[in-house]
């Protein structure tokens, strides 16, 4: 076992939100429009961050067992800010999202990874995008613990 | 004053060397005190009482390995620690054992235990031994080892004891462990102390020695029968009295 984070991100792409495109590391957007939305995609700057991690066992170099914990991110836009009918008309469909996200992350039965916890951030404050467009969106930050010579 | 790191430990319990599973340790020697307080003495006197002698484990789970032998609540076998890693001559604790209890642990969010594993002395002997590691590795055919001097750079005449760790059996050779002494770092060794188990099964061993004289130098040597050229992984502790 060791750390794969593309293990990771794929697992959350293969999973299955009504109406929404879930992007795998290798197909992070470099601008999102609005047609394109409902999209999640690991957060470009923050995928992966907040490592913790110290030897548990003996064993020598190749043979001590390092569980360690980080924080994967993930940006879902819902929808451009200034699009639709009102300032929080997109707050339903945000709503419906962000129920169903969570509860497939916490779902996730990734081989040699342990879920901690999984929160979601930014929901009701404009977010922004990959070019900097400003979005209706939420942050999915997932923690996982992995374990290296386990 | 140099300070170590308990990082490279190793520890080996009756032949497996569970290091990677061991999340810490802690040895306890200590002794009942027996009080002989009489009239007119300024304090209460103390006087030794018998010796208690116990290790205490947290270990984590692996079905395949230390849960199933530990499940077994084992008892007469040897535990030797050696805290530093292996070099000829670190200092090791070693200690006849039985096995107090066996409780695994867990919750949803964190890897299973072994809860802290147990360790008591056994009674036949004087308790942890404070000695140092004459081998740690794996070979396939004779070998000699290299002298090592007593810390104390003398002969003792103690009582002395020996452990042997198994930790890779070999399928077809077998082996004859001896521990050497010498009054001489290069020549003139003759056998102290010969193990029974023949390298065919892994598990542990002590054998002792009575008061007699320790030359100052004592080296392991391992007599391969067969030519198979088997993997085998040993260890070797060496301790005396005094």
């Amino acid at each position: 076992m060791a750390l794969d984070t593309k293990a990771i991100t794929l697992a959350v792409s293969n999973l299955s939100v009504s109406g929404v495109d879930i992007r795998d590391i290798d197909r992070i957007p470099d601008e999102v429009t609005v047609r394109q939305c409902p999209i999640m995609f690991p957060q470009p700057g923050e995928i992966s961050v907040g490592y913790e991690d110290e030897p548990a066992t003996f064993g020598g170099a190749t043979g001590t067992y390092w569980p360690v914990t980080r924080t994967i991110n993930f940006l879902y836009l819902h929808a451009p800010i200034g699009e639709g009918r009102g300032a929080f008309s997109h707050y339903s469909g945000l709503a419906d999202k962000a129920d169903a996200m969570i509860e497939k992350f916490m779902e996730l039965n990734i081989t040699g990874v342990d879920i901690l916890s999984v929160k979601i951030d930014g929901f009701s404050k404009p977010i922004e995008g990959p070019s900097g467009n400003m979005f209706f969106g939420f942050t999915v930050s997932m923690t996982v613990r992995e374990k290296v010579n386990a | 004053m140099a300070k170590t790191s308990a990082k490279d430990g190793i520890m080996l319990i009756d032949g497996y060397n569970y290091s990677t599973y061991i999340a810490d340790y802690e040895y306890q020697m200590q002794v009942d005190p027996v009080e002989v307080t009489g009239l007119s003495e300024g304090s209460h006197n103390f006087i030794p009482g018998q010796k208690v002698a116990r290790l205490a484990a947290n270990a984590y789970w692996d079905n395949a390995t230390i849960t199933t032998v530990m499940s077994g609540m084992l008892s007469n076998k040897i535990v030797t620690l050696i805290p530093e890693g292996y070099t000829l001559g670190n200092p090791t604790l070693s200690m006849p054992f039985m096995q107090a209890n066996f409780n695994p642990q867990g919750s949803p969010a964190s890897a299973i235990t072994l809860g802290q594993l147990e360790f008591l002395s056994y009674g036949n002997n004087a308790g942890v031994e404070d000695g140092y590691a004459l081998a740690h590795g794996t070979i396939t055919d004779t070998t000699t080892g290299t002298g090592f001097v007593d810390p104390s750079a003398g002969a003792v005449t103690a009582i002395c004891a020996g452990a042997l760790h198994i930790w890779t059996a070999c399928a077809e050779d077998t082996y004859v462990v001896t521990i050497e002494h010498s009054t001489s770092l290069a020549s003139g060794y003759s056998t102290l102390l010969t193990f029974t188990l023949d390298g065919s099964a892994v598990g542990s061993e002590r054998i002792t020695a009575t008061s007699g004289t320790v030359n100052k130098y004592r080296r392991v040597v391992a007599t391969r029968t067969g030519s198979a050229d088997d993997d085998f992984g040993f260890s070797v502790h060496f301790w005396h009295a005094g």
